[in-house]
């Protein structure tokens, strides 16, 4: 270990107070679109991003396929029409508010990310001629090639050209800022979100924004059960710094969310069990389509949904014979008869039937064009694919015409992981709102995956653009109130309660850096990981999801206070596991209040052993009040028709929205 | 836009906070178990690309101009390519994956 001068300026202890209409949390695709729609509607925007918001968030590297672009000029489907099938599909436990903007405003952003620069056609004509391609616009589809309703599209260009248009529209960017907590005023019974803190992660310095609105478009919870010291870098599927920071900052300010006992088995851990997403044969997502052999050589057959095998590479691409369309996709598992898709053998049939282990990807056997859209194009335009998939093999000599990729775990998965060996993964929990995208704390909205049951990047841009052209709409409409009054730095800082809310912060931000303690943030994220692994694995009780309370309750009282930090940066991932540990608290408690056990909610109760009964098919809400967690219940459906609820709040938009299909 | 920036004014009176505004800080490297990025010292410029486009901020700029930024923190590399795909220079800088996550190709077999 050798020690080295800080290289940043040490501002710890100075303070910095800033103000504008709109403040947007995270600098991902969610929160770069929020930033845009608010300044397109002349308000003052500032955009804090922990990391360099010209590469941050999951789509930071890339971003290959976007999912339900229904208005798109080459689709058969309506959006009523896909969201009401995933709706249907996750058995109502569904954002389905979220889904719709995805499928109704999804092409929109499209068009907007060309505009800025990004690309979205195959201008080059790389794959003329091609089944995925229409040739007339040069749009390429993935998955369902009759009904053309996800696009491939070159993400690794996205964030650059979203960053330099935030720039270009004078928003305010902090990078290398984390946000730490929000500001709230209370009203009577009412929260009002007045802005937030957060701290520059190279010099400590602390920061405090007043708004009249605030996004959150912080990503979900991750490192909760699954983490490694050695690569913790490499212990999730998404990006290191997406670790749910804006659930642990919204549910100290009391924010509402759903579906937070909602955990699945391990799917990916690239620091222990699987592979790098991508980095392995298989025939999914990213690779979808691709031929499968066996050790032999043997080809594994895809089959369509009534066991009919398909016996050309692109009927892998058709809906079956009365089939409308199909699903596939990132939170797409194991869909139900009606959107079942074509899919390889089960692993099962081909054990019985003498397929050999070790499966491979062996994409020298498709046609010319499908080899080289996934190797080349799918794999390369997809997130942490160019650099460490691509080019890393490519350099090692394989070639996809000459060499097949092995493929790892039960048959083509990256790796199995153990019951629990837990994740926030394939629509899990998050924040739960209204048509506008605004939480239960006024004037707080949130887009991406920081809502509940996300789905993928276009998801993301469209509830972050969504949310951020309604919080614009809101900080619009508050002259005169408190939210606008605190824009005036005097009154800011004559208000007590804020100021106490401010100091209270900065001295928990401080704290590893002034006390004597001397435990790294590893020892307690480890910690926690092996508590929610005791307590919230697989199968839950009572008793043992009270223990991991006790537990949690004894690390905040005696490990907490020995965490120590050299530097702004141990601090930043301190402050990320003490939000890992408000993040494990809500999920503890969360499984408690669920009285029955759930298969579409991956969740278990040896003490609630009775599936899904009638009384509790409802969305369970959580939120902190007087630093107790409270229950609360919402019909699933409180959503309304899609379609019909969409257009009584969006009349404005749908106006505007005409330009982009003259 | 209204900005006011209080330089070592804190909010929090305690001592010990004192002790450290003003104080020059340190990092140490945090070794592990793999080796995410090497540097070609005759190709690298010293730009710091790299490290400002890390997400996971795990490079810290060298203090001697003209050199590599310090792999600090490496375990908290999550492996995305940003830095090599902002590297002004090919070659200067490369990724590489820990041995454990390196999959395996063979040659394909011709079927008869």
């Amino acid at each position: 270990m050798t020690q080295y001068k800080w290289p940043y300026p040490n501002e710890i202890g100075a303070s910095q107070h800033l103000t504008c209409d709109v403040l947007v949390l995270g600098g991902g695709l969610a929160g770069t679109f929020a930033a845009i729609a608010a300044a397109r509607k002349g308000q003052k925007v500032i955009l804090m991003e922990k990391g360099t918001t010209a590469r941050a968030g999951s789509a930071g590297s890339g971003f290959d396929h976007w999912e339900s672009a229904c208005t798109n000029p080459g689709c058969l489907l309506t959006p009523k029409e896909v969201a009401e099938a995933y709706i249907n599909e996750q058995d109502h436990y569904s954002n389905g508010i979220a889904h719709y903007i995805e499928c109704r405003e999804g092409w929109d952003r499209l068009l907007d990310i060309e505009q800025f620069g990004g690309k979205i056609r195959d201008t080059e004509d790389e794959f003329k001629g091609a089944a995925f391609r229409d040739d007339q616009t040069k749009l390429m589809y993935a998955y369902d090639y009759t009904n053309r309703y996800t696009l491939r599209i070159w993400g690794s260009g996205f964030k650059p050209a979203l960053y330099k248009e935030c720039l270009r529209l004078g928003v305010k960017i902090l990078d290398r800022t984390e946000a730490t907590a929000l500001l709230t005023k209370t009203k009577g019974k009412k929260k009002i979100g007045v802005g937030a803190c957060g701290m520059n992660v190279h010099t400590g310095r602390f920061i405090t924004v007043s708004s009249k609105s605030t996004v959150l478009a912080m990503s979900r919870p991750a490192r909760v059960w699954l983490f490694s010291s050695d690569l913790p870098g490499l212990c999730e599927f998404r990006p290191m710094n997406s670790i749910g920071s804006g659930h642990a900052m919204g549910f100290r300010s009391g924010v509402t969310f759903t579906m937070m006992e909602k955990s699945v088995r391990g799917e990916f851990s690239a620091a222990g069990r699987s592979f790098p997403p991508y980095s392995t044969g298989n025939n999914h997502n990213t690779w979808y389509g691709a031929t499968m052999v066996d050790a032999r050589g043997m080809e594994i057959p895809y089959l369509d949904r009534d066991g009919k095998v398909l016996e050309n590479v692109d009927d892998r691409f058709r809906p079956a014979p009365g089939q409308k369309f199909f699903l596939k996709g990132g939170v797409i598992d194991n869909p139900k008869y009606e959107y079942r898709g074509p899919e390889t053998m089960p692993f099962d049939e081909l054990m019985k039937r003498g397929y050999k282990l070790p499966f491979y990807a062996d994409l020298s056997r498709m046609p010319e064009d499908e080899r080289r859209v996934i190797w080349g194009m799918m794999v390369g335009e997809e997130g942490r694919t160019k650099v460490p998939v691509l080019q890393y093999y490519t350099e090692k000599g394989f070639d996809p015409e000459k060499d097949m990729l092995q493929s790892y775990g039960n048959g083509w998965k990256s790796g199995d992981f153990l019951g629990q060996e837990r994740q926030l993964f394939g629509a899990p929990g998050g924040i739960i709102t209204d048509w506008d995208l605004m939480t239960s704390v006024n004037g707080v909205f949130a887009g991406g995956d920081q809502l509940f049951a996300m789905d993928c990047g276009g998801a993301a841009s469209a509830t972050g653009y969504y949310a951020g052209r309604k919080a614009a709409d809101y900080a619009a409409e508050q002259a005169g109130t408190t939210a606008a009054s605190l824009l005036d730095e005097q009154e800011f800082q004559r208000d007590t309660d804020l100021q106490k809310q401010c100091a209270d912060e900065q001295r928990r931000l401080l704290a590893p850096m002034t006390g004597d303690g001397d435990m790294s943030w590893k020892e307690l994220n480890f910690a926690i990981s092996k508590c929610m692994q005791n307590y919230c694995g697989e199968i839950k009780c009572e008793d043992l999801l009270l223990q991991g309370l006790d537990l949690l309750h004894n690390y905040r009282e005696d490990a907490v206070p020995q965490l120590h930090a050299e530097n702004p940066h141990d601090l930043m991932r301190i402050h990320e596991v003490l939000d890992i540990l408000d993040v494990s608290e809500m999920i503890l408690e969360a499984c408690r209040m669920r009285h029955s056990s759930s298969e579409p909610l991956h969740f278990k109760r040896s003490d609630f052993p009775e599936e899904d009964p009638q009384k509790d098919r409802a969305f369970i809400t959580i939120h902190k009040e007087d630093g107790k967690a409270v229950r609360g219940e919402i019909p699933l459906d409180y959503y309304g028709d899609v379609e019909q609820s969409y257009e009584s709040c969006n009349q404005d938009y749908i106006r505007e929205a005409v330009k982009y299909y003259e | 836009m209204n900005n006011t920036i209080k330089q070592n004014k804190t909010t929090d009176p305690s001592e010990t906070l004192k002790n450290i505004e003003g104080k020059e800080l340190t990092a140490s490297t945090v070794p592990c178990s793999a080796r995410p990025l090497h540097f070609d010292d005759s190709l690298c410029i010293g730009c710091n690309s790299c490290a400002r486009a890390c997400q996971c901020d795990l490079l810290v700029p060298s203090q001697e101009k003209g050199r590599h930024p310090i792999v600090m923190y490496p375990g908290e590399c999550m492996y995305c390519g940003a830095c090599v795909m902002e590297c002004p220079i090919e070659g200067a800088i490369r990724l590489q994956h820990p041995l454990i996550n390196q999959s395996k190709f063979v040659p394909v077999i011709r079927q008869k």
